[in-house]
């Protein structure tokens, strides 16, 4: 099927809210961070709000949307729910450091919009898992959108702490190291989905490891998902970690590179599942 | 309770593609677009010994269709009597049903906005008759009757053929559309 440009940004901005709001989150629980919890907040809101802009976007008839509200067992609806729900939580908390609740409640409140939002980046992969695509019937694919959206926000957050000069060590350097740990797992995801690919119960060439191993989606998959989307990425995640002398790269350079690194990674990895989903017939 | 269903005797299939023209009149289907065709299967082997066949594709009125779970409006649903239709006034284009169809036999219909795909002829069915691309077929490949009923001209073809009798890939959906092929052999 043609490409879903809408969804393919809705599912990277909702990812990338959660990320942001994830380390928020994270750095409210360990007790550190308190410059940017409210900012961070607002802007991982504003992107969960243009991922639902985009995703209204992608409607044919948008004023038919209420038809969504009571139609529970879709897991369109449910992902719909768990979308207002995260943004809901993520809201509440920035009330309360806006009243100066307790820090307890601040922290429930933190836990439960992390613990929402991580369950929606998911969901929001786990809606393409189809067995009328073989290529997209895998858990893979919802852990690869996880892990390159939540890369983005992570990013995004980074240079706005660097930007605004909020810095505190001990939360940019667990930036890091998470960004680290969700790279690496993505590689370890992506060779695990080529793998899936070359294995797949319904063969065709349409979606054959052939195509993006020595096909037309060669170049595309090795630049896009796999050089810019990850090696790059990495690169400035271990230039942060361990920067060599005299050839470190400025901070605000390692966050805007990087957003703008995962944000193609993100994208071209998208496309590739689009362009590999053909179904188990042909028409 | 009556089960309609297609059976297609792909022996008797001459790749004519009138039922492909008669269903796009019928029901106004997009230019460029298909609610059913007749796609060429083969050849296969090594000559002398080839072999090819013509395969009707349509919407397989599915008995667990993957399109009604994920529809997230109730427009894509399920009669009584088993036929998958979509109600335009409910769709809003999203398109799950599309990717959630394991035989592409949906699509966004660009005038309108919606999802369109076969209905089996609903309304002719209703109205007493067969569906168009069945009265149309030449051929007499395709049988439309009651899969439930032990006596309908379908079930008595889909018994006489025995281990003959196939259908498109099964992920979990349950194709109701049945198709023979004695002359050849089966290549989905």
């Amino acid at each position: 099927m043609e490409i879903q440009w809408h969804l393919v940004f809705y599912t990277l901005l909702v990812g990338a809210g959660v990320g942001v709001f994830a380390l928020v989150a994270i750095s409210e629980l360990m007790g550190k961070g308190k410059q940017y919890h409210m900012s961070g907040s607002i802007i991982s809101l504003v992107l969960l709000a243009l991922g639902g802009f985009a995703s209204f976007l992608h409607l044919q008839h948008p004023e038919r949307g209420a038809n969504i509200l009571g139609n529970f067992q879709s897991p369109i609806t449910q992902e719909m729910y768990l979308a207002v729900v995260t943004g809901l939580f993520i809201l509440l908390y920035i009330v309360m450091i806006k009243i100066e609740a307790s820090t307890l409640s601040k922290k429930v409140m933190a836990g439960l919009g992390l613990v929402f939002g991580i369950l929606l980046v998911f969901f929001s992969g786990l809606l393409y898992v189809f067995p009328a695509r073989p290529a997209w019937n895998t858990l893979l694919l919802p852990l690869i959108y996880f892990t390159s959206s939540l890369s983005l926000g992570i990013f995004v957050l980074y240079s706005w702490i660097r930007f605004k000069k909020l810095e505190e060590k001990a939360v940019s350097d667990f930036a890091m190291k998470a960004l680290s740990a969700l790279l690496i797992l993505q590689s370890l995801l992506l060779v695990g989905y080529l793998v899936f690919l070359s294995a797949n119960p319904y063969p065709d060439p349409t979606r054959s490891i052939g195509r993006v191993m020595g096909g037309d989606l060669t170049a595309f998959f090795w630049l896009g998902v796999v050089l810019v989307g990850l090696v790059v990425p990495l690169f400035l995640v271990f230039q942060s970690i361990k920067p060599k002398a005299g050839h470190s790269l400025p901070p605000l350079t390692i966050g805007a590179v990087g957003i703008l690194a995962t944000l193609v990674g993100g994208v071209a990895f998208r496309t590739l599942m689009y362009l590999l989903g053909t179904t188990v017939e042909k028409f | 309770m009556k089960k309609p269903a297609i059976l297609i005797d792909l022996d008797r299939c001459v790749g004519c593609q009138s039922c492909t023209v008669v269903c796009k009149m019928e029901n106004d289907v997009e230019l460029g677009e298909f609610w059913t065709k007749v796609v060429h299967m083969g050849p296969y082997g090594k000559f002398p010994d080839l072999q090819m066949y013509f395969m009707p594709k349509l919407c397989q009125h599915c008995e667990e269709p993957s399109c009604v779970d994920v529809c997230p409006t109730g427009a894509s649903f399920q009669r009584e009597d088993g036929i998958v239709l979509i109600d335009h006034n409910k769709c809003i284009g999203c398109q799950f049903c599309v990717m959630a169809c394991p035989y592409g036999v949906r699509h966004l219909d660009k005038r309108s906005g919606v999802v369109t795909k076969c209905t089996l002829c609903a309304h002719r069915i209703d109205a007493g008759e067969e569906p168009i691309c069945v009265k149309s077929c030449q051929q007499r490949s395709r049988i439309f009757g009651d899969l439930d009923d032990p006596n309908s001209e379908i079930s008595k073809k889909i018994q006489a053929a025995g281990d003959k009798v196939y259908t498109l890939t099964d992920t979990g959906n349950h194709p109701k559309v049945r198709y023979i092929l004695q002359k050849a052999d089966w290549k989905g």
